[in-house]
Order: C-alpha cells, then sequence, then structure tokens
C-alpha cells in the first residue's frame, strides 16, 4: 500500500512491504508490512503472541533469527537498516534505535552498580560531566519507579528484583536518548502503579526530545494512553491502521472490534466476550482473509482471495471486505460466541 | 448455621532467609500476615494484589504446598495444617490450583491422556477400564479435541495448555479451584475463553473458586466478594454488591487511578446511531 | 498397572527420538558403536584366531593378510585380540557408568527432592568423595581390594557415582519449584511418584549426557588399572593390559601397542560423539 506519507517523511522510521518468511520462506511470520513512525510520533502495533509483532520491531534492529528470508525496506532516517554493516548497525542500535524487551533477561552486568551502567551509557552518548550524568542517572531511577533511587545506584543487579531490574533496564535505554525507541511489551510484567509512571515518562520524552515510539503490546488500554497511531496485527499482516481513538471507537476490521469485546469487562454480563479459535500459525494461513475462521461476519467474498489493506477514511485503512458495515457494529456481537461442549 | 467449605483462619508465613553467611540478605519480610477467609459451595472469591503482595502465597498455603507458620486451614471443619502426612494426601485432591504459566504447569514427557488418567487411577475415583472415558469427557468438558489424549504438552498453545490444567485440577474431582493469575500469560481473546471456561465450571459443578490476578477490572467481573492485598496483609475487603469503584482504601483507590482504561472509547459508544445488529 | 503400560509408550518414543534424530555426528556415532559392539559380540565369526592361543613359530609378526595387525611376543594374533578386547573393555565401560549412574541418580533424587538435613548428610559424602583425584581414588580402592575386574567395578561405583548425585541433585533442586510439580504435589501423589515419574525422567537427560564421558573415562581407567596390573589378569585380552603386555617390544613391533591403543582412543571419541548429541538433543526436548 503505497502511501504517500511514508515516502515523502525522511525522519523517523518507514517499513516498506516487509515480508519475513522461515524455513526458506515457506512458512511466512510477516507478510507486506508496511508502517511507518515519524520523530516525535507514538505508534501502537498490537496483536496476539505469534502474529508478528515483535519479529517487526527485531528485524528494525536487525537482530533476527539466522537462516530467515527478508525481503522489503526498512529505512530509519532515509538510510536503508537492511543493507548496512554490522558496524554501522551496532551504531545505530546504540543511539539511533534503541529496544526495550519484555523479558530484560540477566543483560546488566553484574559487577557494575546500576548507576555507574547508567552513567556509563549517558556518558557515551552526551558530553556532559560525570557529576551531571550521575545526578541524571538518578533522576532517571526516579522516574522508572524505584524509589530512594539516590542510595539504591550505588546498589548492584543482584540486589533487585525482577520487575526492578525491568525498570533499571528502562532507565538505561532512555539514558541513550534515542531518537526511536521500540518498546516490546516493556510494561506488561509491572504492576499497575510503576507502569503508570513509566508510561508517563515515555509521553514526556516524546515531547522533550522528539523520540518516536513503535510501542508493541497486547493491551488496548495501554496503547490508547500512549499512542496517537495505532496499528493491529492479524497472522503477520497489519488489517487496520489508523488514529488510535478513531480505530478503537469505530473500529472497521472485525479483529479489532472483537479484542475491544474481549477486553471490556461489564458487570450483569454473565461471560466475557471473546475471539472463539486462535490465530493460524505461520505456513497455515490461507491465502484469503486470515480471519474468516473466527470472524462472525464472514460471508462468501471473505474467502475469494486475498483481501487487500484498503483505504476507508482519511488516515484509516483497514483489510475487510465489510469494513464500512464494521463500523457501525458494537463488540457485543463476539459476546459469548464460544460454544462449550456440556457433558 | 454450618461451618464453611473453606474458612482461613489467620494464617501468618514468613519465609526464613538464606542460612549462608556469604549470602547477604535482609531481615526476613513476612509474606503473609494474619490473613483469614471463607469459602463455601459456589463462592468465587476475588484476590486482588500487585507482585509480593503475598497473594501466591496465599494459594500455596491453602493448597497446602506450603506451611503457614501460624493459624488455620479448616476444610470441612478439618485443619489441614496439623493433619498428618498421609491423610493429608487424601484430602490434597479436593483444592486444586490452576497455575500462572501453562508452560511450566504441565510435565513436557507425559501425554495429556496419561497425565489426566493418573490422579484418576491414583485417587481410586474411575477403574482401569473405565479411565479412558472419563479422560475423554474432561477434555470435551474444557473445549479440547479428543485427539489431544494421544499428544504431548509440547504440541498445544497457551490458551490449551491452561485448558489442559483446568481438565487435570477436575480429574481430581474437587471442592475448591484456586485459579493463581490463570489467564496473566495468555493473550487477551485466549484469555476471556479460560475465563468464561472457569465460569461455566463453576455454575456447572458448583465449584468453589479463588480466582487471584493483579487485574482489578477482571476481577471485579468475575468475583461478587474481592480482598485486596498489599505487603502480605488485607487491606480492603469488598463484599458483594458494591463496586469496585467505591472502595474505600488509599491502595486500592491508587491501583484503579493507575490502570489505563477504554472507557472513554466505549462510553463514546452509546452514540444514539449505533446500533447492535444481529 | 495401567501407568506402566503408558510409561512405556512415552519411553518407546523418546527412544526412537534418540535414534531418529540429532546432528550427522551423533548419528556416525551411533553407528559405529553399534558396529564396535556387534564386532565384539561376533568376534569368533570375524576372526579364525584364538585370542589366548600361543604360537611361538609366528612371533611378532608385523602386520600382514594372514594377520591384519601383526602378532604379539607370544605369537597370538593381535586382531583378534583387540576384538575380543572390546567385550571386556566395553564391559568396563558400560557397567562402570551404569551402576553409578543408577546409584547416583537415586541418591541425587532423593537429597534434591527432600532437601534439608536428607540433602546435608548426602552432599557432605559427595563433597568428600569428589575431593579427591578420580584415577588416584580408583587406584587406592583397587589395591586395597586387591585386583580384578569384579574390584574395579567396586572401585568405578565408590568413585563416580557421587558425580551423577551431585548432577540429578541440582536438577531436582530446579524442577522441584517447577509448577508441575507442584501440580502433583497438589494432586496428592505419593513422594516416590513425585519423585520418579515427575522429576526423574526431566533431569535424567544431563546424568545420561555426563554418563558417555564417563564411559569413555572408565574404559581408560580400566586400561590403566590393567596396565598397572591392578585390573584384569593376564591371558585375558584387554587393551590396558595388551598394551602393558608389548612395551618392551615397542620399537621391534609397535604394531602391538598401536592397535589396542588406537581402539581405545577410537571408542573414545566414538562415545563422546554421542555424548555431544545427546547434549543438544536433551536441550532441544526441554526446550519449550
Amino acid at each position: 500500500m503505497g502511501d504517500s506519507r511514508m515516502t515523502g517523511a525522511s525522519a523517523g522510521l518507514v517499513i516498506d512491504d516487509l515480508s519475513i518468511g522461515f524455513a526458506g520462506g515457506r512458512r511466512e511470520a510477516i507478510s507486506s508490512l508496511s508502517l511507518a513512525v515519524s520523530a516525535g510520533e507514538s505508534v501502537g502495533l498490537v496483536g496476539e503472541s505469534g502474529s508478528g509483532k515483535s519479529l517487526t520491531a527485531r528485524a528494525v534492529l536487525g537482530i533476527l533469527p539466522p537462516g530467515v528470508a527478508v525481503k522489503g525496506r526498512i529505512l530509519f532516517d532515509g538510510a536503508s537498516v537492511l543493507d548496512l554493516s554490522p558496524q554501522e548497525m551496532r551504531k545505530l542500535r546504540g543511539s539511533g534505535v534503541a529496544m526495550i524487551f519484555q523479558d530484560p533477561m540477566s543483560s546488566l552486568n553484574p559487577v557494575l552498580s546500576v548507576g555507574d551502567a547508567i552513567v556509563q551509557v549517558i556518558l557515551s552518548h552526551s558530553g556532559v560531566s560525570r557529576g551531571e550524568a550521575r545526578s541524571r542517572a538518578v533522576e532517571l531511577m526516579q522516574r522508572v519507579g524505584i524509589r530512594d533511587a539516590a542510595s539504591r545506584a550505588s546498589s548492584y543487579p543482584h540486589e533487585f528484583s525482577g520487575g526492578m531490574r525491568q525498570r533499571i533496564m528502562i532507565a538505561m535505554v532512555l539514558a541513550a536518548r534515542p531518537r526511536l525507541l521500540l518498546a516490546d511489551e516493556p510494561t506488561t510484567a509491572l504492576d499497575v502503579i510503576v507502569q503508570a509512571g513509566i508510561l508517563e515518562l515515555l509521553a514526556d520524552l516524546r515531547r522533550s526530545e522528539g523520540m518516536g515510539l513503535l510501542f508493541i503490546s497486547h493491551d488496548l488500554a495501554v496503547v490508547a494512553a500512549v499512542c496517537d497511531r495505532i496499528a493491529v496485527m492479524y497472522a503477520g499482516e497489519i488489517v487496520e491502521e489508523g488514529p488510535t481513538a478513531a480505530v478503537l471507537s469505530q473500529p472497521n476490521m472485525p479483529y479489532t472490534l472483537g479484542l475491544l469485546a474481549s477486553t471490556r469487562r461489564v458487570r450483569g454480563t454473565r461471560r466475557l466476550s471473546s475471539i472463539a479459535g486462535a490465530p493460524p500459525p505461520p505456513g497455515e494461513r490461507p491465502s484469503s482473509c486470515r480471519f474468516a475462521a473466527r470472524c462472525p461476519l464472514v460471508v462468501e467474498r471473505c474467502l475469494a482471495g486475498p483481501i487487500p489493506l484498503a483505504h476507508v477514511a482519511p488516515g484509516r485503512t483497514a483489510r475487510c471486505v465489510r469494513a464500512a458495515e464494521v463500523s457501525r457494529l458494537d463488540p457485543s456481537i463476539f459476546a459469548s460466541t464460544e460454544k462449550v461442549v456440556h457433558v | 448455621m454450618s461451618s464453611p467449605l473453606l474458612s482461613v483462619e489467620g494464617i501468618s508465613k514468613t519465609y526464613q532467609p538464606g542460612r549462608s553467611f556469604l549470602e547477604r540478605r535482609s531481615i526476613a519480610r513476612p509474606s503473609l500476615i494474619d490473613v483469614s477467609l471463607a469459602l463455601d459451595k459456589g463462592d468465587i472469591l476475588g484476590v486482588v494484589g500487585e507482585s509480593g503482595s503475598g497473594k501466591t502465597t496465599l494459594a500455596r498455603c491453602i493448597a497446602m504446598l506450603e506451611h503457614p507458620d501460624t493459624g488455620r486451614v479448616m476444610l470441612n471443619g478439618e485443619d489441614l495444617v496439623t493433619m498428618p502426612g498421609s491423610r493429608l494426601r487424601a484430602r490434597r485432591r479436593l483444592i486444586q490450583t490452576v497455575f500462572q504459566d501453562p508452560y511450566a504447569s504441565l510435565n513436557p514427557r507425559l501425554t495429556v491422556g496419561s497425565a489426566l488418567a493418573e490422579v484418576m487411577l491414583v485417587h481410586r475415583l474411575e477403574t482401569k477400564q473405565g479411565v479412558r472415558a472419563k479422560v475423554m469427557e474432561l477434555l470435551a468438558q474444557v473445549g479440547l479435541p479428543a485427539s489431544a489424549f494421544d499428544a504431548y504438552p509440547n504440541a498445544f498453545s497457551g490458551g490449551q495448555r491452561q485448558r489442559i490444567c483446568i481438565a487435570r485440577a477436575l480429574a481430581a474431582q474437587p471442592d475448591i479451584l484456586i485459579a493463581d493469575e490463570p489467564v496473566s500469560s495468555l493473550d487477551v481473546s485466549i484469555q476471556a475463553q479460560v475465563v468464561n471456561l472457569l465460569l461455566d465450571l463453576r455454575d456447572r459443578l458448583g465449584l468453589a473458586v479463588l480466582f487471584i490476578s493483579h487485574d482489578l477490572q477482571l476481577i471485579d467481573f468475575i468475583a461478587p466478594r474481592i480482598i485486596v492485598m498489599l505487603a502480605g496483609e488485607v487491606v480492603e475487603t469488598i463484599p458483594d454488591g458494591v463496586p469496585i469503584q467505591d472502595a474505600k482504601h488509599a491502595y486500592t483507590r491508587s491501583l484503579l487511578e493507575a490502570i489505563p482504561s477504554l472507557d472513554h472509547i466505549f462510553r463514546a459508544e452509546t452514540n444514539p446511531t449505533r446500533r447492535e445488529t444481529r | 498397572m495401567t501407568a506402566g503400560a503408558e510409561q512405556t509408550v512415552a519411553r518407546r518414543s523418546l527412544l526412537q527420538r534418540l535414534l531418529s534424530t540429532g546432528t550427522l555426528s551423533y548419528r556416525l556415532g551411533l553407528l559405529a558403536l553399534a558396529m564396535i559392539v556387534l564386532a565384539a559380540i561376533f568376534a569368533p565369526f570375524i576372526t579364525p584366531y584364538d585370542p589366548i592361543a600361543l604360537d611361538m613359530t609366528s612371533t611378532l609378526h608385523p602386520p600382514s593378510f594372514v594377520h591384519p595387525f601383526g602378532t604379539d611376543h607370544l605369537g597370538r594374533d593381535v586382531f583378534a585380540r583387540v576384538l575380543y578386547g572390546a567385550r571386556i573393555d566395553l564391559q568396563i565401560g558400560a557397567i562402570g557408568v551404569a551402576v553409578p549412574l543408577l546409584i547416583g541418580t537415586v541418591v541425587g533424587l532423593i537429597a534434591g527432592y527432600f532437601g534439608g538435613w536428607t540433602d546435608a548428610v548426602i552432599g557432605r559424602v559427595v563433597d568428600v568423595v569428589i575431593a579427591f583425584p578420580f584415577l588416584v581414588l580408583v587406584i587406592a580402592i583397587v589395591a586395597m581390594l586387591g585386583p580384578g575386574l569384579l574390584n574395579l567395578y567396586i572401585a568405578l561405583t565408590l568413585v563416580s557415582w557421587v558425580l551423577y548425585a551431585r548432577i540429578v541433585r541440582g536438577e531436582t533442586m530446579a524442577l522441584k519449584r517447577r509448577e508441575y510439580v507442584l501440580a502433583a504435589r497438589n494432586l496428592g501423589f505419593s513422594h516416590s511418584r513425585i519423585m520418579f515419574r515427575h522429576i526423574l525422567p526431566n533431569t535424567i537427560a544431563p546424568a545420561f549426557v555426563f554418563g558417555m564421558s564417563d564411559f569413555a573415562l572408565d574404559v581408560q581407567v580400566g586400561a590403566t588399572l590393567s596396565f598397572f596390573g591392578l585390573g584384569v589378569q593376564p591371558p585375558t585380552p584387554e587393551w590396558g593390559l595388551m598394551i602393558a603386555e608389548s612395551r618392551t617390544f615397542l620399537l621391534t613391533a609397535p604394531w602391538a601397542i598401536i592397535a589396542p591403543g588406537a581402539a581405545i582412543v577410537v571408542v573414545s571419541l566414538v562415545v563422546s560423539l554421542i555424548g555431544d548429541g545427546l547434549a543438544d538433543l536433551a536441550r532441544g526436548i526441554d526446550g519449550r
């Protein structure tokens, strides 16, 4: 889908017609994905596990598993990421593009106090004095919700819990002042109060430093709180994209509607709404609409062939032949579509 | 009035810090302080709290996977805490747990069928001849195909594995089901399926359910009664009929405020031009 | 018990997996080991010579069509002795691994599962045994008990069960906290059922992998002890003993030493190939 906005903007990230396949391309994990994140913009990438959202972020960062087949283009500030040499890629990862993972593994240096670790990052990315870097590090630690940051800065990673280490990782990544941040479920493992603080910090950095944000999450409410635009992925392709509030209040794709229905908890209703079934894995995806098997609105046209991502309203695209009708529907069409076998 | 099915009376638990003198640990902090609750047939009690609030310790103490330091866990009027091991083992099946991580909850080397059959054979709930049919029945009850019988856990997705875990718990024919964050590692659309399954089973089998979650909105939807935990203590009990928005305790209120919500978007939906079709 | 029948299904499929998957070097290793075992079993059909029959008319013959590996100083066919020797050396490797593996696994399982003072006592014993160098301790025990194959097995078992116990204990301690083991306790299963049916099958792989490297070590230890006269007694064909007996003829008849030496190297290599492959497989099976 040639969106004029994408090719015109040079600052920021442009993903153009990206396909990623495993097993020599036979199992396609991501199909013809196009997405843009301009400087200072925040885009939410939403989908279930296996939809390809994390893989998209990894492609931008050049950390795909070996042996995958990649087609298409990824441009960052006009430079093609897929053609960078390993050295250039490392440089880009340092300050241009940074990523926060859901599970930070044990990527903190165990013999360095967390404060020093953050100070090192700050020193290598800006010309400030050591003292200045120190106070900035403490401030960042406070911002990610670490109490007594000044004294905790001299503690070592093993003295922190898993949730705390995740916050320190976030502080470290943000200390590099990236121009684009890829955040892959950064707060899923954290408590809501801490999450609220981190989301606020991300919004601040976007405003004050013009940082672009690609926010990957399965949590629509979190995305609604953080992102200007939202792209919904299903089974390796984008099925709907547009301004967050518009997409979530009047979705044009039944899958988005189903996700909304699943998150809605209305007291008094006896059951949660849910989408029956499960998404098709790579290699078992139909050439027609990939959501058809789970869709309550499926008609013959859905199964005839590939459904293009079409413009449905200004700034909005959707991959559904009944897009116009869907926007008039209520999430309750998904109410208890699931059958439980009674014995 | 007769005593309730389960009554937990003032249990506390403190994990002893490592004894090794090389390990620098802070003083042992109690993870459960004087917690009491009661549960009857068909009840759903919600337990909400953040990580470190002691809700998992509570679940494990009730299931007797951890031994509480003080207090009583009364099941049908018998105290499980002081019960000798052999008798306790026979009672264990009556309180079953569905754990948070469906990927760690199933033995990777047992087929689904043999894992479920084992439960019924050990407790002599089924004969060797009848057990296969009963396993099939359980699989159907949790919405899994019969072909699951001979498959290993690695053939299943997270949501399906959680269904298997639920089936395994049901195989023990329990009175009480403890669901410890059963859906927090699942995708949203799958979460709803598993929650609905648990609600159905509660209705059909009259199970008492202790539903533990960090998700206030989910707990509020599922459980009429809710207890809120913070640092090992119950800080607030929200009785039946009181919406969680009316919670009084400052901590509960701060939790409510921190939750990102889609309410403003749903409210926009009450636009009269929208109508429900179908 | 039907549980038994169910287990065989699981076990067979594990065995099938072990044979049908894996890297090329692992498969080659399996194939080579199978050929060595078959050659040892069918030795009488492969070579016409008796490994202990003396023939003083043809001593120290170099390799030829008649004697592919030559003859030793007593005129015995070296090829026949290497073949028959495999019976003893493979047996030393197999028993030297199997018995300690069995004992160490059970002890490690008990220590790791119950923890507390049980673990503390077992842990002390393990630490003490591990503190001694392996070979020194084996030689000391055999020297005490007297030479002979049975005493060698006893010594190997006394010394190496601790290694398996330590491996299995560590794995068990980690698995004990996994939710499926908690679930098994929650379901009211007995300790022995949880240990042997739910924990053991998931902890045995690393012990097995270690056993493969231990196999090669045991063969070498067996050969070393025989060399010192503490193991197998002459005229039994055994590789270490063959080297010991022929060492005075090193310069005149090197084949009599090279052949059994090469056999030890080949078996060690083959077994370590299999061990590496098993390690890969174990990682693969346990991965989510």
